[in-house]
């Protein structure tokens, strides 16, 4: 019997049958294989399910995070911005007959009603039960029983609804009842504002008609106080409890001495609807009726802060259906959409800084995940080989491949989604880097494996020619070169592109596609040209080497001239590329941060307040201060030159400047030659010697200049000019003179205005300081901004990269060295046969270790310059340093240190593990197997 | 697929045109960088149906890369090279597949080459069915009638770390005809065993050839297998150089005897090859006389050169 006719009988003769047969072939003893398989190579598969574990958690945890900190930088701003994010819907309470924008209080309450129903989703979701509340216009009242020693009193009459009832206390009296008495409007008052006003229960307070009356008559109404209430929380923390926000002198009573008058308390009596009703017509002004929405943070997200933004624009052009069904005239008010629209730029920076460091993250991950696949598969390249040779199908070893990385993805992905929603638990943000996960997963094994079985018996025929060969090799090496080139080009011309159009296209809700693209595409092209130039130096080291005497030199060269692999190097580069561009760029911005400071607060702390000339004196004394200056600010100084003049504020210094200024950072004050000519410019004329401004000076004629202060006008004599200034708290531009000479010029004591005070005491002198009305310190400045929650998240994010990129190196390097660890192991049991010490194991792992940890380092510091230098400036460090200009790059060399010394920790622990691995290994049982796993 | 009878009939006429496996002037060139290695250099064999032969020669004379041509694991450089109607340069890779699930099976050298080790005998006897998509039961039949044929029936479950190095090659036999391939390849089958073992395995492949029918082409350094086989090809520097006949004659008294002769091998350029012993007895070198007789041919020494050594060579 023939073969061939064996062959014909075999084959099956129905098409049905034929798609039976592949079948049968396609998913060929797939269970058994990869049972079996699986089995052998178990600790590896556990290894490769830890990394899937990993890699998944990273996948759904990253985009979380950075999520997690813009909505917390939302959270942040909107709590910031207080009371006046609220959406106020306003109107005017009157008779409808004098003007048709004029509505009732019944109407108010039903605008309040149905307002939660007529407001767009995005507000509705974050805003609060809404609040009434009615104030009248000031009203200038008199006692029904004169007190001389009382203030005056100036009142607005507030409505007491159901908002402001709830959670009064009253203290004296009662609270307003209905009254039959037209002529009299039983009203309640704070404790507060009775103590200014001398008010006490049965103080009657008579309201003066106005000539002629909206209503045409001239009766005149009293408002007796019929109660003294207090508020237990009239401010909830940072911002104003809603339903007294807009009855702003309900609890806080303004008082303001007036020569002609006397003391004038403005305050606010709440009284019933009835008792509005009766004020009205005493007032040609409309009351004001606000339903305050309060907005609370904690609801916000960023992606409700653009949606609510683009609510109260459009609002805010059009209120008219917040009143729908009601028919009254609103208009609404909130500063929302312009205190927020700020947080979009910081919110963008911070998405920049963290996706350059999470582009590096996954690439680095997907290269370690491609790495420790081969290693999988290299593995098994024997039994691939014996497969094909069997009759196997690439499909077929495809198909067991899949099934294999289906399952294991299916425990790793799922085990890494588990611990992923435990430790940073939240919706699917990004589906796509976990997506990119599942596919490397499931695909890069099979395809490996049908890669290394489809090159086992690859069946290329080769030409004949020797020229048509080197032909083809030619057109193989032009087509690499090519390729090569390409990937370096895209790496500039995206990092260009990026460094020209800055955060513009920068995406907050997730990672903006070139900006991470930018620290791949140079960790690629830096590994392609590190992978040519490395051979080159590992050649001449070699040539060095091999001149040493023993074995030691030539094979520690011929094990380092192998060629490094590039997986390897790409993910290792990656790695030592993010370390060093996260921790130089947060250490850039810390280091920004506290020159911000500088700049922000002007010294280590600053008061405002009124000051006379010992308060210096006596805050130097305060322990801890090293050094204190008082000085007068006047905002908004005319500086005339005759044909020129400009707007400047003055500083007056007193004598004690320069010793401040001498430990200020330089920029911040004028520099201490100009201050030296200042103090030793003659007084013995009649005109100012100032220092000024350089860009000022460029603007007037320092010749012929004067210095306009309030109403007077002084002659200045220019002794010097300046770079910089305090313009981080003051504005620019500035002219500096001294405080007693000014005073001196203008006859009169001038008190000083702020308080500079350097050393740790700083704080707590400027605290203590007599006439402080508000002081702010450096440390306390540095600590709400590095508390910031965008700046905390990058931080956190350059922290959780480090490490896990950490890890990933770790990974690659012992992968490596597990991939070469069989050769190596026959390398040196055929050696120890010549002689050679087993410690020499040692050595070809570190010569083979060697050049692809020194490429690493070198390749991602490269990089990491690479992208500090170029993108950086483009991605708004600024911004979270809050200084007035980008802050200077920070290369620290403890940081690179560390980075290389923790590559080469790294790379020794891989080889110690891996010489472990092997102690055990016996040269004549390796060389007899072949290679031992 | 690319058999040579889509493209053309093979006339009788054509170079081994009865022959199972044809190599015509094969070469074979490796380039690695810029050292090119020719390890086939016009290469003539052919095999017929049903023979069991052995290919020998010196290290790096290029048996292996002619068993890895014959195999379908690699391909010539140029030549021609026919394994029933397969032609061996013209294969697509699906053409390749069903080559080597159908045509031809291997067996290697290393014991732990041939099998999966993580597969029993009977598993790995069963594989190369499946992948050919043959049917559950049809696998259990054929794995048992082969492994009982190898004399491994008792074994079947065992995996091969728990065989001894003959036995694992005998099941690798039994692997290699699982799909009843044409011909069976063997490359050094006892060259990791011992002479008994060898012999063990040896009996084997006869078993394949005379039980199965299978065409057996065994490479090999050991004298006492290519001793035992029909015809045993010498290769030289990639080109076979010489072969040895032998057959079996019964005298007149009934005995048998093992006659064996070898020829020199003439290729179809008219090239021939002596061996290095005539022509070191001879001192034949750069350049020979031919004189044509009426039923030989003679090779004389270059008369200017050493006029006083000329021999005439008669051919056998």
């Amino acid at each position: 019997m023939s073969g061939e006719r064996v062959d014909r009988r075999r084959r099956p003769s129905s098409a049905r049958a034929r798609w039976g047969t592949r079948l049968r072939s396609l998913a060929a003893s797939t269970g058994l294989l990869v049972r079996r398989r699986a089995r052998r190579d178990a600790p590896l598969l556990v290894g490769w399910l830890a990394l899937l574990c990993l890699a998944a958690l990273i996948a759904v945890a990253v985009p979380r995070l950075v999520l997690d900190t813009v909505d917390r930088g939302a959270r942040a701003a909107v709590a910031e911005v207080g009371a006046d994010a609220d959406l106020v819907v306003r109107a005017q309470v009157g008779d409808p007959d004098v003007s048709a924008d004029y509505t009732s209080l019944p109407k108010i309450a039903d605008i309040a009603r149905l307002l939660p129903e007529n407001l767009p989703d995005g507000l509705a979701g974050v805003s609060g039960a809404p609040s009434v509340s009615v104030l009248s216009p000031g009203i200038r009242l008199t006692r029904a029983v004169a007190d001389p020693d009382a203030a005056r009193v100036e009142a607005q009459f507030g409505l007491l609804g159901p908002d402001q009832s709830d959670g009064l206390t009253i203290v004296e009296g009662r609270l307003p009842a209905e009254s039959a008495d037209a002529s009299e409007i039983e009203v309640v008052v704070s404790r507060e504002a009775a103590e200014a006003a001398s008010l006490t229960t049965g103080t009657v307070l008579d309201v003066p008609a106005p000539s002629v009356s909206t209503d045409g008559s001239d009766d005149a109404v009293s408002a007796r106080v019929v109660g003294i209430v207090a508020s237990a929380q009239p401010d909830s923390g940072t911002r104003c409890a809603p339903q007294w926000c807009d009855l702003p002198t309900m609890w806080a009573p303004d008082l303001q001495d007036s020569r002609t008058r006397g003391t004038v308390a403005q305050l606010t009596l709440l009284t019933t609807a009835e008792g509005l009703a009766l004020v009205q017509p005493l007032s040609f002004d409309p009351i004001h009726a606000s339903v305050r929405l309060p907005l609370h943070p904690e609801r916000f997200t960023f992606a409700l802060v653009t949606t609510v933004i683009d609510e109260t624009d459009a609002l805010e052009a059009n209120a008219g259906f917040l009143a729908a069904g009601v028919g009254a005239t609103v208009n609404v008010r909130t500063d929302f959409p312009d205190a927020m629209r700020s947080y979009g730029d910081r919110a963008a920076a911070s998405v920049a800084q963290m996706s350059l460091m999470i582009a590096s993250l996954f690439g680095a991950l997907a290269a370690v995940m491609l790495l420790v696949s081969g290693l999988i598969v290299g593995r098994r390249s024997a039994d691939l080989a014996l497969e094909r040779a069997r009759g196997s199908s690439l499909g077929s070893v495809a198909v067991r491949g899949l099934a294999e990385s289906l399952a294991l993805a299916v425990f790793g992905v799922g085990a890494g989604v588990a611990v992923a929603a435990l430790v940073a638990p939240g919706p699917f943000v990004d589906p796509s880097p976990l997506a990119v996960v599942c596919a490397i997963a499931v695909l890069a094994p099979a395809v490996r494996a049908a890669l290394v079985a489809r090159e086992a018996w690859s069946g290329r025929r080769q030409p004949a020619n020797r020229r048509d060969r080197q032909l083809i090799a030619g057109r193989a090496r032009v087509r690499r070169v090519v390729l090569e080139v390409t990937v370096v080009v895209l790496a500039v011309a995206s990092l260009a592109s990026v460094r020209s159009r800055g955060l513009v296209e920068a995406r907050t809700e997730g990672t903006d596609p070139l900006l991470a693209a930018s620290p791949l595409l140079l960790a690629v092209a830096l590994t392609i040209v590190v992978l040519r130039l490395q051979p080159l130096a590992v050649r001449v080291a070699a040539a060095i080497a091999v001149r040493s005497r023993g074995a030691v030199g030539v094979l520690g060269a011929a094990h380092a001239m192998r060629s490094v692999a590039v997986l390897p190097l790409l993910a290792l580069t990656l790695s030592v590329g993010l370390l060093l561009t996260g921790s130089l760029m947060v250490q850039t911005v810390r280091e920004g941060q506290v020159d911000a400071s500088w700049q922000r607060i002007g010294a280590d702390a600053r008061a405002e307040g009124v000051f006379d000339a010992s308060t210096a004196g006596q805050a130097r004394s305060e322990p801890g201060v090293t050094a204190a200056s008082t000085q007068l600010v006047l905002t908004s100084v005319g500086v005339d030159s005759g044909a020129a003049s400009a707007l400047a504020t003055m500083v007056a210094v007193d004598a004690d400047f320069a010793s401040v200024a001498d430990l200020l950072p330089a920029g911040t004050v004028p520099d201490g030659s100009a201050l030296d000519a200042l103090a030793a410019a003659p007084t013995t004329d009649d005109s100012l010697p100032v220092l000024i401004d350089a860009r000022l000076a460029t603007r007037v004629d320092t010749d012929r200049l004067v210095v306009v202060v309030d109403q007077d006008r002084l002659t200045a004599r220019v002794v010097g000019t300046f770079d910089g200034g305090p313009d981080g708290y003051l504005d620019a531009p500035f002219v500096y003179a001294e405080l007693d000479t000014l005073s001196e010029r203008l006859d009169e004591q001038l008190p000083a205005s702020t308080l500079l005070v350097m050393g740790e005491g700083a704080a707590a002198a400027a605290d203590s300081a007599s006439g402080t009305t508000e002081a702010v310190s450096r440390t306390a400045w540095l600590e709400e901004r590095r508390d910031q929650p965008l700046v905390q998240g990058v931080d956190r994010m350059t922290q959780l990269s480090a490490a896990a990129v950490a890890l990933l190196a770790a990974i690659a390097l012992v992968t490596t060295v597990a991939s070469g660890s069989r050769s190596r192991s026959r390398s040196l049991s055929l050696l120890r046969t010549l002689g050679v010490r087993r410690g020499f194991g040692w050595l070809l792992a570190v010569a083979e270790l060697a050049p692809l940890v020194v490429a690493a380092l070198v390749g991602g510091a490269v990089a990491s310059a690479a992208i500090l230098f170029t993108v950086a400036p483009a991605i708004g460090l600024r911004i979270l340093a809050g200084g007035l200009a980008e802050p200077a790059l920070s290369v620290d060399a403890v940081t690179v240190v560390l980075v290389v010394a923790g590559g080469l920790a790294l790379c020794a622990a891989a080889i110690v593990v891996d010489v472990v691995a092997h102690r055990r290994d016996r040269p004549g049982d390796v060389l007899r197997v072949g290679e031992t796993t | 697929m690319t058999l040579q009878t889509d493209a053309k009939p093979r006339s009788a006429s054509e170079f081994g045109a009865d022959a199972l496996i044809v190599c015509d002037n094969v070469v074979r060139i490796y380039q690695v960088e810029q050292i090119e290695v020719q390890a086939l250099q016009g290469l003539d064999l052919l095999v017929d149906r049903g023979e069991m032969i052995a290919i020998v020669g010196a290290s790096g004379s290029g048996k292996s890369t002619l068993l890895n041509v014959l195999s379908g694991l690699d391909v010539p450089t140029a030549g021609r090279a026919r394994v029933g109607d397969w032609d061996l340069l013209r294969m697509s890779a699906a053409d390749r597949l069903a080559y080597r699930r159908s045509v031809v099976g291997f067996i290697w050298q290393q014991t732990s080459r041939n099998l999966l080790p993580y597969l029993s005998a009977a598993e790995n006897v069963a594989l190369p069915m499946s992948f050919a998509g043959v049917r559950s039961r049809a696998r259990t039949r054929r794995t048992a009638e082969l492994l009982d044929a190898m004399g491994m029936g008792a074994k079947a479950a065992r995996r091969p770390g728990e065989l001894s190095g003959g036995e694992q090659q005998r099941v690798a036999i039994a692997v290699s005809l699982a799909n009843r391939p044409q011909v069976l390849f063997a490359d050094e089958p006892t060259g990791e065993l011992d002479t008994a073992t060898g012999a063990d395995v040896f009996a084997a492949l006869r078993t394949a050839n005379e039980s199965f029918g299978t065409t057996v082409v065994i490479v090999t350094h050991d004298a006492d297998v290519s001793g035992q086989v029909q015809r045993t090809v010498a290769i030289r520097d990639g080109r076979t150089s010489s072969e040895v006949v032998r057959r079996t004659e019964i005298d007149m008294w009934g005995d048998s005897a093992v006659i064996a002769e070898e020829y020199a091998m003439l290729d179809r350029a008219g090239r021939l090859q002596l061996p290095a012993e005539y022509r070191a007895a001879l001192g034949l070198r750069s350049r020979v006389r031919l004189d044509l007789e009426s039923d030989h041919v003679g090779v004389w020494p270059d008369r200017a050169r050493e006029p006083h050594r000329a021999r005439e060579v008669e051919p056998k």
